[in-house]
């Protein structure tokens, strides 16, 4: 489920003019390069130059470029400083997902990128002098930066075309949103149509922006698991799982074996409710009632146990550093064997009927996911598989119990609609044998480790060292229901000899979901299709724009 | 002989007449619809769809110990109660003021959660400081995320006040007696 941290890491320093050069060198070394993310920071600081990079005064900004080979897992990481008043080249021609992180890196800092930044992806057309929240320079004062006030015109609401140079009334407009994808976030989708196809497709997002990067800068890292259990709500215990995750990396903790056992069955009920949202909403799209109604009665089953579990809250920060906060109760194994064992013979009888619903296949077995395409923009997840990539960390990684236990990685053929569903109800299935496995044989003993704070007291010397100038940072990416969730900290300096997790603060907080890069594919995905057909593909991706946005 | 019919005798129970002029009668008359038949719309987003996502796919809510008819409506053009729940971010502030402006009059809102009454634990320059900066809240339902019943239970309060007049509903100026004329 983890993958990154423990695998080689190599990392690059570069300036603007041998950016190119650099990256298209890696492409050519590693055929299975996957760009990750793009993402800025800002020197403040004024920190000293890095020796060899170039010989300019002063570095304002740092883009911060991250790299996954999938072959060897190897990381690549490569950081450029970059002036405030320079331009940068793009990287946009040779990873196509490079855009949408270019133009947040705009949007958020001003990085003049050479390429088409200059597109609303986030802010709406500003009134006056727009504003990059993200920099520190010009909100010193104020209680907090400006967002907006937006120019409405008619276009706000009413777009005219998405097409920029195509002639007026030449296709017809189609807007979906912003109050679509309800459990999922609001978004829009505008599209040109002729005739019954979509000609060109947009997804406008930012509908959910919360600014949770700039929010928690300067703050303790004790809020994060708050903060990210409400942001990937779709699976909510990933959240805190992720953050769990990351200082555990950090500090080299190990956990107890009975907390493996048992974070290895609430991260598979997590995921099947990230599955069951996407499953909802498709019958919901498509009038499939008695699916529907089945996935109803497993999310609320599913809403039910996790409230047993935390006592009253969906999100319980069950997910702790160190391993959980509060032991299982006696009875939820029972009543998760039994859940376990009912939803297995619905999905068995859901998919047959499915399979031989054609009415269902007549309007699903559209919008295929070309693997190449969703390789090179970046889709994981069961996206990428439903489209016949065998990519599954946590069958290669196999951390905690994974190795020991028997489950498949179900695979589709052409990526359609169809495919992606069908794949979500076998991944249902197969977390379901993980369950039944784990709680069969969850070991006893305890649930946190022994010593924890002496523990991190003792590696925290270490890991943060009392230097000024030194900006300590970590990286840990899981992978979640639907791709990878990363989180990358860069911590503040330290001035005093600290010993507490709840003394570090971060300087730069930085978290990205694979929901982001499928989003930004899938506009690519609906050109040529049928236009009643953009609903259910949305839907089938089950993007959660709540962390698209951030 | 000629027959004889006893005929029976009704006593008329003395029942106040509902009113006497039609302009009052319309608006009882309305007054008692609105209470009686509730057509909430649900505008939901992120983590508080948990408690909102069965009551926002079934047609109906059943409201404990209520006889009333409250039927969930998917467009905002035909409801008179707006659902709200979730981070309203001030891109998407437009939209659902939009959303709001679309309603029947008289109209009441509810507001679900901590981020939609008041910016909640992400209260930041991106996000409105609440639904009552956009349009008057009738009903804050707390929670993060609140429940399904808490939401049910939201429900049954503005049912009650909406019964009691304590809500002041927004209503369209001088609309009955513009129809009267």
């Amino acid at each position: 489920m983890s993958f990154g941290t423990q695998y080689k890491t190599a990392s690059y320093q570069t300036d603007t003019k041998n950016l190119l050069g650099l990256v298209q060198k890696l492409k050519s070394e590693f055929p299975h390069l996957l760009l990750l993310d793009i993402f800025a920071r800002e020197n403040y600081r004024g920190h000293a130059l890095p020796e060899g990079v170039s010989n300019r005064p002063t570095i304002d900004f740092f883009l911060e470029y991250r790299f996954l080979d999938i072959d060897s897992l190897e990381n690549i990481n490569i950081s450029m400083g970059v002036q405030n008043d320079r331009y940068v080249p793009s990287i946009a021609g040779l990873f196509v997902n490079a855009s949408w992180c270019e133009r947040e890196a705009y949007e958020m800092y001003g990085i003049g990128l050479q390429n088409e930044t200059r597109t609303n992806l986030l802010t709406p057309p500003v009134v006056g002098e727009r504003s990059f929240p993200f920099r520190r320079d010009k909100f010193e004062d104020v209680d907090g930066p400006a967002w907006g006030p937006f120019q409405m015109d008619k276009s706000f609401f009413r777009p005219r075309s998405v097409e920029k140079n195509a002639p007026e009334n030449f296709y017809m407009g189609k807007i979906l949103g912003p109050i679509i994808a309800c459990p999922n976030g609001p978004v829009r989708l505008l599209m040109d149509i002729e005739g019954e196809s979509i000609k060109k497709a947009y997804l406008e997002v930012g509908f959910s922006h919360r600014a949770l990067e700039k929010k928690l800068e300067g703050k303790s890292v004790n809020e994060i698991p708050l903060y990210l259990e409400r942001l990937s709500h779709l699976a909510p215990h990933y959240g805190s799982y992720l953050s769990a995750f990351f200082f555990e990396t950090l500090f080299h903790i190990t956990i107890p074996e009975r907390a493996q056992g048992i974070r290895m069955a609430i991260l598979e009920m997590s995921r099947i409710m990230s599955h069951c949202v996407a499953l909802e909403n498709l019958f919901y799209t498509y009038d499939q009632h008695l699916p529907l109604t089945v996935m109803k009665w497993a999310r609320a089953k599913c809403c039910e146990l996790f409230l047993e579990l935390s006592e009253g809250n969906y999100f319980g920060d069950l997910i702790i550093v160190g391993g959980l906060k509060r032991d299982i109760p006696r009875t939820f194994p029972i009543k998760c064997l039994a859940f376990v064992h009912e939803l297995n013979n619905h999905i068995v009888s859901v998919a047959s009927y499915l399979h031989h619903n054609q009415a269902w296949l007549a309007h699903t077995q559209l919008v295929p996911l070309d693997h190449h395409l969703g390789l090179r923009y970046g889709v994981l997840g069961p996206n990428i598989r439903a489209s016949g990539i065998n990519l599954d960390f946590r069958k290669r990684i196999k951390p905690y119990f994974y190795s020991e236990i028997d489950f498949d990685i179900p695979l589709g053929v052409t990526g359609t609609t169809h495919d992606r569903t069908l794949i979500r109800m076998e991944e249902i299935k197969q977390s379901l044998r993980i369950i039944s496995q784990v709680l069969d044989h969850v070991p006893e003993g305890d649930i946190l480790s022994r010593n924890l704070n002496a523990e991190i007291a003792q590696k925290m010397a270490a890991v943060f060292p009392v230097d000024e100038t030194f900006i300590p940072r970590h990286r840990a990416m899981v992978e979640g229901p639907e791709g990878p969730l990363m989180l990358e900290i860069y911590f503040q300096p330290n001035r005093l000899l600290i010993t507490a997790m709840s003394d570090l603060k971060i300087e730069r907080f930085r978290f990205l979901s694979g929901g982001f890069m499928a989003a930004q594919c899938l506009p690519n995905v609906l050109s040529d299709q049928p236009h009643e057909s953009a609903l259910g593909a949305l839907y089938s991706f089950n993007i959660n724009f709540a962390e698209v946005d951030r | 002989m000629s027959a004889r019919f006893n005929l029976p005798i009704i006593k008329h129970e003395r029942v106040p007449a509902l009113t006497l002029s039609s302009e009052t009668f319309l608006e009882q008359l309305r007054h008692w619809s609105n209470f009686q038949y509730l057509l909430p719309y649900f505008a939901q987003f992120s983590c508080c769809s948990y408690g909102m996502e069965n009551l926002y796919r079934s047609g109906e809510i059943e409201i404990a110990g209520k006889n009333i008819f409250c039927s969930v409506q998917p467009v905002s053009r035909q409801a008179d109660i707006l659902i709200v729940g979730g981070v309203i971010s001030k891109k998407l502030s437009p939209y659902l003021l939009e959303v709001y402006q679309e309603m029947l009059f008289p109209r009441w809102v509810i507001s679900v959660g901590a981020c939609a009454s008041a910016g909640g634990p992400f209260k930041s320059y991106a996000i409105e400081a609440g639904l009552s900066a956009l349009f008057p809240v009738d009903v804050y339902v707390p929670g993060c995320p609140p429940t399904e019943k808490a939401i049910i239970e939201g429900l049954r309060i503005l049912q009650k006040r909406v019964e009691d007049r304590q809500c002041s509903a927004v209503t369209e100026p001088d609309m009955i007696s513009r129809a009267l004329r």
